[in-house]
Formats: structure tokens, sequence, C-alpha cells
């Protein structure tokens, strides 16, 4: 085990040094509130693919993907690295869209107010929420964990470090200071991640020792064919999938990029690096059960898959590898929390004006300030509290899985109405709940509805696939049988830039 | 089908790191780009 001291000591610089640069890049580049939200046309390709890669990159990738590794092999990782790829590789052709169509836009939840009405968007409202701030204080729950597991940090100090520096930057700097640190943390992330791993496997003996110590612990872990792990993976795939297209924190990168053809190539290179990444971090749960003592029965006390690789870390490397990963991870959390920070704040300041009379640019920056402030001080408290905070992850997703199709598919569609899109989310959403393993006592001890559910899938396969697809084939079966005529120009006229109200058109290109 | 062999798994996990690591090497390419630092004079 590091010294608590070194690392804490370490923790700090870190957090102190992104909190200057955020504060100072913020002074130059934050004037109105559409700044702290949208940053509009404001990246290249490079901090564009930078900020998606840094974004999604939280420290789960340290936890779950070598948890899913370590349970149920090559198969589950493969469909962990696609899962993460998708939904960027969806956005690629997503993403230009919701600029040609809503170019003054914000948030996904004013989208949804917008083309689908009160119902849709409370809906969307709930569940993107929900998502991102289970998102937000795993990554806090994560970090305090890692930390106290390696070092013997108290985990208190340090959620509230990470939550308390982060969200100075934040709170000032709002979207610009994201995506400049995300930028800065992405070039630190990907060579610490290769130097710590590459310098793992040495440590180990190499590649061929791993495979050794796979093939005595669990053979089937190295098995492309393993079918549970496929089934695994295959769910992963529609649960990330799903839960990343309700995902605020894309639509702001999507107006925060140059142009269309920004977005297109950011969220291309995207799908290739985080797929990679993902890959990568999944592969070190199989090398984590082949050289350390890891339990994946889920039913035993002594579980600890979910924490394969930081167990994996206390046996016998050098220090410096162990303080390299300490780093990475702080970086990792860093980028995902400011993001999320801001992405909760954005799609409740982006509808202020419609709650508020008339508010100017000044109250509507102290709304997202103040907004920012509320997520951050929640997280923080939810982190330390809820120990069983993971636990909604799976549900986020669900709901993400039957929501996302019909909520994008009105980009494209005329004739899908708000009813026709709420019908299929909802309709989604009970194929899943029905087949969903978590809370399946209770949704089972209901009477008479409880004796006609199917038995649940522990895979989450008919889960998470039957609420996308069912969802998926609702709406478009809806959006045959509805004679919805939507104009798409009308998202131009009713959905405008916070700080120009007038229709003015806006200042974005392509 | 049959479990991965250790020439193949040494690929993968030495194939993976060499792709971050190119993933790396782009970003500070593309970033550098960004900020103007590549235009010659």
């Amino acid at each position: 085990m590091v010294s608590t001291a070194v690392t804490l000591g370490l923790t700090v610089a870190v957090l102190v040094g992104f909190t200057a640069v955020g504060l100072w890049y913020s002074r130059r580049t934050v004037g109105t509130v559409e700044d702290l939200i949208t940053a509009r046309n404001s990246t290249g390709t490079g901090r564009t693919t930078a900020t998606l890669v840094a974004s999604v990159m939280g420290v789960w990738i340290l936890l779950a993907a070598p948890e899913a590794g370590a349970s149920f092999g090559i198969a589950a990782v493969v469909g962990y690295a696609i899962g993460e790829a998708l939904p960027m590789l969806a956005y690629s052709r997503v993403g230009p869209r919701i600029r040609d169509v809503i170019p003054n836009g914000h948030s996904l939840t004013e989208y949804a107010h917008a083309r689908y009405g009160a119902a849709m968007y409370a809906f969307v409202l709930l569940v993107s929420g929900l998502y991102m701030f289970v998102f937000l204080a795993a990554e806090l729950t994560g970090i305090a964990g890692a930390l106290s597991l390696v070092a013997g940090v108290p985990q208190w100090q340090t959620a509230v470090l990470v939550g308390g520096f982060v969200l100075l930057y934040t709170s000032y700097g709002g979207l610009r200071a994201s995506i400049f640190t995300d930028s800065i943390q992405a070039l630190l992330v990907l060579p610490l991640l290769v130097v710590a791993f590459a310098g793992a496997i040495v440590s180990l003996g190499g590649a061929g020792t791993v495979h050794d110590g796979i093939m005595s612990a669990n053979p089937t872990l190295l098995d492309p064919g393993f079918v549970p792990g496929l089934q695994f993976g295959l769910a992963l795939s529609f649960a990330i999938l799903g839960a990343e297209l309700i995902n605020q924190t894309w639509w702001q990168r999507i107006y925060a990029a140059e142009d269309g053809q920004t977005v297109e190539r950011g969220f291309r290179n995207a799908t290739i690096a985080n797929g990679l990444i993902v890959f990568l971090a999944g592969l070190f749960g199989l090398v984590a059960a082949g050289s350390a003592d890891i339990v994946t029965d889920v039913t035993s006390s002594a579980y600890n898959a979910d924490i394969a690789f930081f167990v994996l870390l206390q046996t016998a490397f050098p220090e410096w590898i162990v303080l390299a990963v300490v780093l990475l991870a702080l970086l990792l959390v860093m980028s995902s929390v400011d993001t999320l920070f801001n992405a909760l704040s954005s799609i409740v300041t982006a509808d202020l004006p419609r709650l508020l009379s008339d508010p100017d640019d000044r109250a509507l920056k102290l709304g997202a300030r103040l907004l920012t402030i509320v997520v951050a001080v929640s997280a923080i408290y939810v982190s330390l509290r809820a120990r069983s905070v993971l636990r909604l992850f799976f549900l986020a997703d669900l709901l993400g899985a039957a929501v996302a199709f019909p909520l994008l598919y009105g980009l494209y569609s005329r004739r899908l109405t708000g009813a026709g899109a709420l019908v299929s989310s909802v309709a989604g959403l009970a194929v899943g709940l029905a087949y969903f393993p978590d809370f399946s006592g209770l949704l089972r001890s209901i009477p008479v509805l409880g004796d006609l559910l199917p038995a649940a899938d522990p895979l989450y396969l008919t889960a998470f696939g039957g609420a996308f697809i069912v969802s998926t084939a609702t709406t478009l079966v809806a959006a045959r049988l509805f004679a919805g005529e939507y104009d798409h120009g009308d998202l131009t006229t009713e959905i405008q830039r916070l700080d120009e109200p007038a229709t003015d058109g806006g200042e974005v290109r392509d | 089908m049959a479990v991965l062999g250790p020439t193949l798994f040494a690929v993968l996990l030495w194939g993976a790191l060499l792709g971050v690591a190119i993933v790396f090497v782009y970003e500070l390419y593309a970033i550098a780009d960004d900020a103007g630092w590549l235009e010659s004079t």
C-alpha cells in the first residue's frame, strides 16, 4: 500500500492544478450563459475528440470494465467495447442532424419538449437526469473506494476534495472550462494508461505468464464463444447504447464543435478511441483474474470482481505503478465529474427561460452556477451515504434503452407524435422490466401481475435488448399508424439562443 | 469455440496498448493542429 500522505498530496496537487487552469481559461472566455452551457462553435476536431474521450472515460474503466472481464471473459469485454463505441458512431450521424434541425439548441430536454410536448419532456428529463446523476455519484463513490483501498485515504476526504475542487472551476467556467481541462486530461490519461498497463504486464512476467495464470484460474474467460459472456456482452451493448443516447453530455458537445463536419469527425474518432480504451481496460479484468485472488461469485461476501484491477494492483506492483494508477484514476474522475456537473446543470438551465418570466443573461448565469452547486453537493452527499448507488446504474441503463430510439427518431420522422413516442418508450420499459433481475422480488410480489411475469434474466440480455428492440419496433409502427405531420422547421423557431431571445438565426455554421 | 492461445492473447493485449498509444499520438497532433501550432510560417 502506498502512503496515505503521498496519495493525498498528489490528489490535492492535481486538483489544485486543474482548478487553477480551469479558472484561468474561463476568465478569458466566459461571457454569457451560452458560454457556460453550450460553448457554441468553439472546438476543432482534436479538442472535440479529446472531450468526447475524456468525458465518458471515468474511473469506471478501472472498475466496471475489468469486472466484466474477470466475471465473463473476453466475449463480455468485446461487448463492452462495442457498447461504448456504438453511441459515438450513432452520434457521428445523428449529431450533424441535430445541428441542422435545431441550430440554436442546448439540450435534449428542450428538444423533447418542443418536439413531443410536456409528457415526453418529463419522462426524458427524469431518465436523462437519473442516468447522469447515478453516473456522477458512482464516479465519486468509485474514486473514494479506490483511494481507500490502495492508500487508506478516508472515503469522505476523497469525495469532498474531488467534488469540491471540480465544482470550483465548473461552476465558474462551465462547459468551456470542462472542455479545456478535458483536452489536457485526455493527453495525460492516454499515455498514463499505456505506461501503467504496460508496466503491470511486464511486472507480472509478460503476456505469456499472464495467459498461463488465466488458463489455471478459469480457461472459459479466454473463450470468445463462452455463451454467458456473449449474452452479458450483448446486454451491455444495448444498455450502454441506450443510456449514452440520452446523455446530455453529447448534445452539449455537438453544439460546442465548430461545425457539422467537426461533429462527424470527432465522434468517429471517439468511436475508435473509446472502443479501444474499454477493450484494454476490460482485458485487465482477465489479467487480474489470472494473477490475483479474484472472487466472481456475486452471492459470496468475498466478492471482489468489482475492484479486480485494484486487487491486482496490490499484488507486488512497484510503487510507481500504483501512483501512476492513482493519478490516472483521479484524472479520469475529474474529466467525467466536471462534464456531468455541467450537463446536469444545463438541462435545467436551458429550460429556465420557459419557467421564469423573461430572465436576463445575468439571472441565467446565476441560475446555471447555483444549479451546478446543487448538483455537486447532492452528488457528494449521495456518494457518501448511498452505498447501493451502483445498483441504480442498471435501472438507469434500462430506462435509457427504452427511451433512446423514440426520442431520437423524432429528429427524422414527421409522423411520430408525442403520444406515439411516449407509448413506445413505456412499452419498451414494460418489457425490459419484466425480465429485469434487479428488484425482481419487488415486482413479483405485486398481486396478479407478479404471477404473469416471465423469469428474470440474470444476464440482463432480454431486459436491455427487449427494452431497446420493443421500443424501436413500437416507434416504427406508431410512426406509420399515427397521422402526425410535424414540421421540423418549428424546432428552429421555438428553440432560441439564451443570450439572444429574438429570432436572429444564431451563428451556427453548417 | 477454442480458447485464445498465448500468442493471440499477447497480440490482443499488446495490440490494444499500441492502439491506445496511437490514439494518444493522433490526439496530440490534432490538438496541436487545432491550436495552430502546426501551421508553417
